[in-house]
C-alpha cells in the first residue's frame, strides 16, 4: 500500500445538513487502497492558506472518493463552496486505519462530523457479516446529516440519533443514549468525534476493546513534522502517522 | 532521479542535484519515502538529534498564517544512542544522502555525540543546529558569542569522521561574525537560515496560541529576510552555503542560487508538495535555457549589484 499525490476532480458537492457538505471526487489512485479510518491531506485555498487540509476519508468506490465536511474554519469552508469541476490537490491514503475483528457485535459511536471515519467501517464490517450498530449524537436537528444516515442504515442494523436541543424522538448526548444500551452485548466500539464526546465515553469503553479515531492540527499528515503528537501510555505518538485510529486505553486523557 | 545539476558541495563531495531536504521537515515513515524517491533530491537533514531524548514541547506545537508557520516541536527525537542503534535499520532503506542534524547543550555535548556518529557508516556530513530558538537552555546562549560557537565547530570538526555544516540562526546570520568563526573553526560549509523566533497570541484567552510562549517561525514570509543573508554571508566566506527560507517555486530557489548559495534547502513546503524538488528542478532548467547560462553555476555569476 502506497501513498500518492493526485489532482481530484469535484464530480458532485451536496449540502447534507445545516453545516455539512458530501462533496465526492475522481480519484484513479488514492481510492484504490484506502482502508476504513484514513484520510487524506487537502490542499484548500492555496493561494491564501499554507498547509493543507486533513480529512477523513468518508466514502470510496473504485475510482471515486467522497469527504463529509463541516464548515469549521477557512480551509472547510472553502471547500465546501468548491464547484462542481474543479481540480484539488489531495495526498494519501494517509495513517493508521480501524481494525476490523470477529465478534457478537460492533457499536459505532459519532457525534456531528465524525461520522465521517465511520461510513467505510460500517460497510467493511458488513461485508464481513459482522453485525453493526450505530449511535450517532447532533447538536441540534438540523444538524443531522439525514442523507448520510441513510446510508449508513443500509449497512447498521439499529441506528439511533440523538440530538442535544430540538424536538426529535431521542434527545440527549451520545453518553445519555449509551446508557441506556446494554453495552455487554457488543464485544468492539468505535468511536469518531469531538474530543470532548470522546473523553466522556471513556469511563464507560476504556476497559472495553474500543478504537477511537482522533483529530489534529498537522502540518505534513505524513509523519515527519511531529506536530501533532499525542501522550500515550508507551509515549508520544503521531496522530497523523501512528493514528488516527488508536485503542482507547492506549490515550493519556488527562493530557488531551 | 534527474542528474542533470551535480553540485559541488566541497568537503561535502558531489550531489546529484542542489535540492536539500531542510531539518526537521524530512521523516523516515515509508510511506513519505515513497513520495520522495522519484524526486530529484541531492541531501536529506535528520531531524536534530540532542543527547538525551526529547518528549519535545506541549500542544498545540503549529501556528499557520496564510504565508508563514510558526512550530513549536521542541526537538522531540530518541536521543543520540537510540538513534545510532538504528541508524542502519532505518537509514539503509534512504536512498538519498544522509545528512545528521544535532543540537547539544554545551561543547561536551556536542563532541560526545560527534563521537558516537564516527561509528556509522552512511551520513556524508553532520550539520550542527546552534541556535533551534525552542530550546530554552544555554544552548541558545552559547550561540549568540562568537568565540563560544566557533568552539564547538572546532571541537566538532576535529573529532568528527564527516563534514561538518554549521546552521546559523537569524542572529548569527545578521552579520558575516558568526559565519567567518565556523570557517575559520574547519566548517565545510554553512546553512542558514534556520527558523525565526516568533510569537503568536490567543487573544481571548490572553495567551499564546501556541503551548510554548514562542516557536520558530518558517514559511515563504521568511524569504527575503533569509535571501538578504545568504547574499552577504556567500559572498564572505570561501565554503558552499546551503541557503534556506520559504522556498515554494522554483523562482525563490533561482534567486537564493543567483544571491550565490551553492545549494538550497527546502522545508515547510515541501510538506504541503512533495512533489516541490521537481517542480524546482525543471523550473531552474528551464530559467537556464531562457537565459543562454552555462550553467546553475553560472546563474550567481550574472547577478548585478550595482
Amino acid at each position: 500500500m502506497s501513498i500518492v499525490a493526485e489532482e481530484c476532480l469535484v464530480l458532485s458537492n451536496e449540502p447534507v445538513s445545516s453545516d455539512m457538505h458530501v462533496l465526492v471526487f475522481h480519484s484513479e489512485k488514492i481510492a484504490r487502497n484506502i482502508v476504513p479510518g484514513q484520510f487524506v491531506e487537502v490542499s484548500c485555498d492555496p493561494e491564501r492558506l499554507l498547509l493543507n487540509r486533513p480529512f477523513s476519508i468518508y466514502d470510496s468506490s473504485q475510482s471515486t472518493l467522497s469527504l463529509l465536511i463541516r464548515r469549521a474554519g477557512k480551509g472547510s469552508n472553502w471547500l465546501n463552496d468548491i464547484q462542481v469541476g474543479k481540480q484539488i490537490k489531495m495526498i494519501g491514503p494517509l495513517g493508521k486505519g480501524f481494525s476490523i475483528g470477529q465478534g457478537r457485535g460492533n457499536l459505532l459511536i459519532g457525534g456531528g462530523c465524525g461520522l465521517a471515519s465511520l461510513q467505510l467501517l460500517s460497510k467493511a464490517l458488513h461485508q464481513k457479516n459482522e453485525k453493526v450498530d450505530a449511535l450517532f449524537g447532533f447538536r441540534k436537528v438540523e444538524d443531522i446529516p439525514i442523507q448520510v444516515i441513510r446510508t449508513f442504515s443500509q449497512t447498521a442494523s439499529e441506528l439511533i440519533t440523538t440530538v442535544e436541543y430540538g424536538s426529535h424522538p431521542k434527545t440527549g448526548n451520545v453518553i445519555d443514549q449509551l446508557q441506556k444500551i446494554p453495552i455487554q452485548l457488543y464485544d468492539r466500539f468505535y468511536c469518531c468525534g469531538p474530543i470532548s464526546m470522546l473523553k466522556a465515553l471513556v469511563p464507560f469503553l476504556s476497559e472495553r476493546c474500543t478504537e477511537v479515531s482522533l483529530e489534529a492540527k498537522m502540518a505534513c499528515g505524513l509523519g515527519v513534522c511531529y506536530g501533532c503528537t499525542i501522550t500515550t501510555l508507551s509515549g508520544g505518538k503521531r496522530v497523523c502517522f501512528d493514528g488516527p485510529v488508536f485503542e482507547m486505553k492506549e490515550v493519556d486523557w488527562n493530557a488531551m | 532521479m534527474q542528474c542533470d545539476f551535480p553540485t559541488d558541495l566541497g568537503d561535502l563531495g558531489i550531489l546529484k542535484s542542489p535540492i536539500i531536504i531542510s531539518s526537521g521537515t524530512f521523516g523516515i515513515p515509508i510511506p513519505y519515502l515513497e513520495l520522495l524517491n522519484d524526486q530529484p533530491i541531492g541531501a536529506v537533514v535528520t531531524k536534530t538529534i540532542t543527547y538525551s531524548p526529547k518528549q519535545g514541547n506541549p500542544q498545540p506545537r503549529l501556528r499557520e498564517g496564510s504565508l508563514w508557520l510558526i512550530n513549536s516541536i521542541g526537538l522531540e527525537n530518541p536521543g543520540i544512542d537510540s538513534f545510532v542503534d538504528r541508524y542502519d535499520q532505518i537509514y539503509g532503506e534512504v536512498s538519498f544522502p544522509v545528512i545528521v542534524s544535532i543540537s547539544g547543550h554545551s561543547v561536551d555535548e556536542f563532541c560526545v555525540m560527534v563521537k558516537k556518529l564516527n561509528a556509522l557508516n552512511g551520513p556524508i556530513a553532520i550539520e550542527l543546529n546552534l541556535s533551534c530558538p525552542n530550546v530554552d537552555n544555554e544552548g541558545l546562549a552559547f550561540g549568540m558569542q562568537t568565540d563560544r560557537m566557533g568552539e564547538v565547530v572546532k571541537q566538532s570538526a576535529k573529532l568528527s569522521l564527516f563534514p561538518i555544516i554549521a546552521k546559523l540562526s537569524p542572529f548569527q546570520a545578521i552579520d558575516h561574525s558568526f559565519a567567518e568563526a565556523a570557517c575559520l573553526a574547519g566548517a565545510s560549509a554553512i546553512s542558514l537560515i534556520n527558523t525565526i523566533p516568533a510569537m503568536s497570541l490567543d487573544i481571548n484567552r490572553f495567551r499564546s496560541s501556541l503551548g510554548t510562549l514562542s516557536g520558530g517561525m518558517s514559511g515563504p514570509a521568511v524569504k527575503p529576510i533569509s535571501l538578504k543573508m545568504v547574499y552577504e554571508i556567500s559572498r564572505f566566506v570561501d565554503i558552499p552555503v546551503i541557503g534556506m527560507g520559504g522556498i515554494a517555486y522554483a523562482d525563490d530557489a533561482i534567486e537564493y542560487l543567483m544571491v550565490g548559495a551553492r545549494a538550497i534547502g527546502i522545508g515547510t513546503m515541501n510538506l504541503v508538495n512533495p512533489e516541490l524538488p521537481t517542480s524546482i528542478l525543471s523550473g531552474i532548467a528551464s530559467f537556464i535555457k531562457r537565459h543562454k547560462l552555462k550553467d546553475i553555476t553560472d546563474i550567481s555569476r550574472q547577478l548585478k549589484t550595482g
